[in-house]
């Protein structure tokens, strides 16, 4: 469902130099998986769901979600996809519904369709409470659930979750978490980037480590943590970080 | 105290947060520094719509006020119009009154029709007037003055009777002088002619009393006739004032909404979510445009509103004092209401594309909030070159954007409909396009993926100067481009007061060089050595072979019909308000005094073809081709290099020649062809300009390629090549602008020689 072939992500750094963000990074995944990417502040893990996404264009390498190239079929690509980040903001002043509905209609879903749509989204993640009201009232677990709906109206294939529990209180980012599980439920492909430990054991099938722009580990958590001779994934984490670092301090 | 030094320690935290904010930075710190000399060439360029225009006159029944007769005390006509004893004097007036054409009537019925006695009765009266405004209206004449022997046996129109005294003995003359007060010129030439009146009623008066033959005699009965409608009148004052205020507000309107929807939403965090979802840029450009519009249009309208509200409240009151107290003052017209509904959609369909795409450009609000000022200093001279008194609407005019569509409002208002139709077509293509034109940029600016970045980089200088001197780039940057320019503009201002004004040969050439060298070449020079890794290759200092220079130097000499013809087009859109004549003749004074023509074409072919070059096909194109697609980049080269020139007329025909020049550039990657090209132009246009008439009579050769236009007097008026050479000419120029394509491509490959240079091998390897 997603490929992701040698990517490359680089920014202007300064007036003439360049800082690579992502250098050769490559993973798959396919339909009905779980994928956690996992790795510090400044990873490279945003510019990688950001390029999935299409909001980016990768400086060198190739990826294809559902078959579509993310350059070359990039409106193709964005049909098949629901993206939450921790940064994408509300409109303050709409209300819930109106929220979720202005975007159902990006993706040319009859009127009647999308009104069902919406009432069954904020009936199943029990938001009924949000729908008439003002997203600029809303804390920022409830606008994050706002979001999910959003991203979800259109009841998409694949799904890319950044960050989506980040600033959240233990329960709002419990709801978000139940959220993504009954996703999973439904064979969706989910790309979910988060650096808690206890989300990725929860949620992801398997784990794409991410270090200073490159993968440095891919697997599952137990293939992870057994490889690594570790206790839990936070030890394992840390000792693919340190080893990774002496690496390139020789 | 303590106070204090918190609100300092405040102080402090602001002031780093604005240092560090570098885009607000360079916009609060740069922009003025580019935008005030671009605003002074601008303005220079508007000069040309603000000099003094000929007033056309029809003058009836003045033939016996002419020097040959001798009854005439003081004439009022010389042989070629006025008697120039009354223009002596006044040397403010003078100018002004040297500007009248005389017009005969257009048939001797005509003549006899407005010749007529002014009629007693009012239906013979209102007839007399109409034939004066047909006459005005079919000659284009701006006055007509009417000039009729006393005694007056019949009453004068309008409210002369009043003041008529039929005087015993012999009567005065009547003078009567009709004007269209709705109409700028009309008015101009209106008080030129009153002008010159006056002074011959003073003359006749002291010529009067010098002969003692009456004291108190009256030389002529004046009266001045207004042809305007009252409610002509009244909605010409409203044509100014209403469009201007609602240009104004759509503006405003438009740019804050803009800002909102743009960088706003940037700020906000909220464009990432419409950006994943599959609409196009463009679709969501539009959305953004309909927005922007519905606020312009909504501010503009609001505005208007009050306007409207206001004057008509103003106008009541006035009305109350009496119906003579203000006359030229009354209510908006109704049908001026309609229009500015009309006329606010395309309005504020252009302001809205330049705010987006502008707003679109910022990162913040804040930064976006800075460029309105900018913007609105930009559009004013071109909202105000409508509102001059006596610029008119032509084809030229409604091609300006901005001010075409301002004209265009104006004359429906003023009921000048068919005006308005017949420039509708270009004026509506120009701003459509511009509209185009801004809404690509902002869709450009959602495809960059900065549109999703917000600013938070911290700005310092002195790292940024030593990053510029330590990390030198290949080619310039785009912004190092916009250095250049403003470099150019603000120092061709500065130098132009501060060098020796041109008034012989040796300030000509001082002026010229500093000029030239100090606000074009040097700067591009330094800038290349500076701020990039291999100035000569910046500069295009490629070698080149000596075919390829033979081949500019023919496509010059070739184009140069092509430019010529272009040339006298852009002169008829846009006709020189300086005479073309009286600076021809200033500049031949100065050359007089030259060594010879080889001093001539040294210093104003050579020179700037040297310096031009190396800035605009050197520094500028070489930075502009690498950061935009190569026509783009010529264009865009072409257009800077156009507007360094100080008069329209000259910058739009010195667009078409960088047109050209960015070609040759590209084609021979080399500036030597450019520079070539650029002086053999120059020395043909010298020589064109300057061209013995005898020479000309004498040359069988030149008599065949060029076409001479003569005066009456047989004195050379202007030049043009003959449609058969000419289109020879620009063949032949064709075929070698593809051959230098050729060759560029064959010499890239190592078989340099195949095209030009096979024509001659001898010398093709004769390289620079």
């Amino acid at each position: 469902m997603i490929e992701v072939s040698h990517i490359g992500k680089s920014y202007p750094d300064g007036v003439s130099s360049v800082f690579w963000a992502l250098r050769d990074v490559s993973f798959s995944i396919d339909r009905g998986e779980v994928v956690g990417l996992v790795g510090a502040n400044g990873a490279g893990k945003t510019s990688l769901l950001r390029i999935l996404s299409t909001v980016l264009r990768p400086t060198t390498g190739d990826a294809w979600v559902g078959g579509y190239h993310v350059v070359d079929h990039s409106q193709a690509v964005r049909r098949q996809i629901g993206f939450v980040s921790a940064n994408t903001a509300v409109y303050d002043r709409m209300t819930g519904a109106e929220y979720v509905r202005f975007f159902g209609r990006f993706y040319d879903i009859p009127a009647d369709e999308l009104e069902d749509r919406i009432e069954e989204l904020f009936v199943r993640f029990r938001m009924l409470n949000l729908r008439d009201q003002l997203c600029g009232r809303m804390s920022t677990g409830m606008k994050q659930k706002v979001s999910i709906a959003r991203a979800l109206i259109h009841n998409p294939d694949v799904l890319i979750f950044d960050e989506a529990t980040l600033g959240l209180d233990i329960m709002a980012a419990r709801s978000v978490m139940e959220m993504v599980l009954a996703l999973r439920e439904e064979s969706k492909c989910i790309v979910f980037s988060t650096h808690i430990m206890s989300e990725l054991e929860r949620l992801c099938d398997r784990l794409v480590v991410l270090h200073r722009g490159r993968m440095i580990a891919e697997g599952t958590a137990q293939e992870l943590i057994t490889e690594y001779q570790e206790e839990n994934l936070e030890d394992m984490f840390f000792q693919i970080l340190a080893a990774d670092d002496e690496g390139a301090a020789v | 105290m303590i106070r204090n030094s918190i609100a300092l320690h405040v102080f402090r935290r602001e002031l780093i947060d604005q240092w560090r904010d570098r885009r607000t930075l360079l916009t609060v710190i740069f922009l003025p520094l580019l935008l005030y000399p671009i605003l002074g060439l601008g303005m220079l360029q508007m000069m040309q719509f603000m000099g003094e225009k000929p007033t056309r006159v029809i003058v009836v029944g003045g033939q016996t006020l002419t020097e040959n007769n001798p009854d005439a005390k003081v004439p009022l006509f010389g042989p070629d119009g006025w008697n120039v004893e009354l223009l002596l004097g006044k040397a403010n007036c003078l100018s002004q009154l040297e500007h009248v054409q005389f017009i005969e009537p257009t048939s001797e019925e005509a003549a006899r029709e407005l010749a007529a006695a002014s009629p007693e009765a009012d239906d013979q009266q209102l007839q007399w007037r109409a034939a004066i405004q047909r006459e005005l209206q079919a000659q284009s004449a701006d006055v007509l003055l009417w000039i009729a022997p006393g005694p007056s046996a019949n009453p004068l129109p309008d409210n002369a009777s009043d003041d008529a005294e039929v005087a015993e003995g012999p009567s005065p003359l009547r003078v009567q002088l009709f004007q269209n007060s709705a109409s700028d010129q009309s008015r101009i030439a209106a008080s030129r002619v009153e002008e010159i009146l006056s002074r011959w009623y003073t003359a006749n008066q002291t010529a009067t009393k010098s002969t003692a033959e009456q004291s108190a005699a009256e030389p002529f009965h004046y009266t001045a006739s207004d042809l305007a409608p009252p409610e002509q009148i009244q909605s010409q004052l409203w044509a100014r004032i209403l469009p201007f205020i609602l240009f104004l507000w759509t503006l405003t309107g438009a740019f804050y909404a803009a800002v909102d929807g743009c960088a706003g939403e940037k700020e906000r965090g909220t464009l990432e979510a419409l950006l994943v979802t599959p609409s196009t840029r463009r679709q969501i450009v539009l959305g953004k445009l309909w927005t922007t519009m519905t606020f312009s249009l909504a501010s503009g309208l609001v505005n208007l509103i009050g306007t409207i509200g206001t004057g008509l409240f103003v106008s009541a009151q006035l009305s109350a004092l009496g119906p003579n107290s203000f006359p030229n003052f009354g209510p908006p017209p109704l049908s001026a209401v309609v229009w500015l509904l009309v006329g606010a959609i395309p309005i504020s369909a252009l302001f809205s594309a330049i705010s987006l795409s502008v707003a679109a450009f910022a990162r913040s609000s804040k930064e976006g909030q800075h460029y309105l000022l900018p913007i609105l200093m930009t559009c004013l001279p071109l909202l105000t070159l409508p509102l001059l008194p006596g610029v008119q609407m032509d084809l030229g005019m409604s091609l300006i954007p901005i001010s075409g569509l301002m004209f265009w409002l104006r004359s429906l208002i003023e009921g000048e409909y068919w005006n308005a139709a017949k420039f509708m077509l270009p004026i509506f293509l120009v701003n459509g396009w511009c509209v185009y034109l801004a809404v690509s940029w902002a869709v450009v600016q959602f495809q960059q993926e900065s549109v999703l970045f917000r600013p938070v980089e911290r700005f310092s200088i002195v790292a940024w100067l030593l990053s510029i001197l330590n990390r030198q780039q290949a080619w310039p940057s785009v912004s190092q481009v916009v250095v250049l320019v403003g470099l150019i503009a603000g120092l061709k201002i500065f130098l132009q007061g501060v060098a020796p004004h041109p008034v012989d040969w040796s300030s000509f050439v001082a002026h010229t060089l500093i000029v030239l060298g100090g606000a074009v070449a040097l700067p591009a020079i330094l800038l290349a050595i500076v701020m990039t890794k291999n100035a000569a290759q910046t500069l295009q200092m490629q070698r080149t072979t000596f075919p390829m220079l033979v081949g500019a130097g023919a496509m010059a000499v070739c184009f140069h019909p092509l430019i010529v013809t272009f040339q006298q087009w852009v002169m008829t859109l846009y006709p020189l308000t300086v005479d073309p004549g009286q600076m021809q003749s200033l500049l031949q004074n100065i050359l007089d005094g030259s060594p010879g023509m080889w001093a001539i074409l040294l210093l104003m072919a050579v020179t700037p073809a040297i310096c031009e070059e190396l800035a605009f096909r050197g520094f500028i194109l070489s930075g502009l081709k690498h950061a935009l697609k190569p026509l783009n980049a010529v264009v865009i080269t072409a257009i800077l290099f156009g507007a360094m020139h100080g008069l329209l007329q000259q910058s739009i025909v010195a667009s078409a020649t960088g047109i050209i020049l960015g070609f040759v550039a590209l084609r021979t990657g080399s500036l030597w062809p450019c520079m070539i090209y650029h002086a053999t132009h120059n020395a043909l246009t010298l020589q064109f300009a300057f061209l013995d008439p005898e020479l000309l009579a004498q040359s069988r050769f030149l008599s065949f390629v060029l076409e001479v236009q003569v005066n009456e007097q047989k004195e050379l008026t202007g030049l043009s090549y003959a449609p058969l050479p000419a289109a020879f000419l620009i063949i032949c120029g064709m075929w070698i602008a593809m051959s230098l394509k050729t060759y560029h491509a064959a010499s890239t490959n190592g078989t340099a020689g195949r095209s030009l240079g096979s024509v001659t091998p001898s010398v093709s390897e004769a390289t620079l």
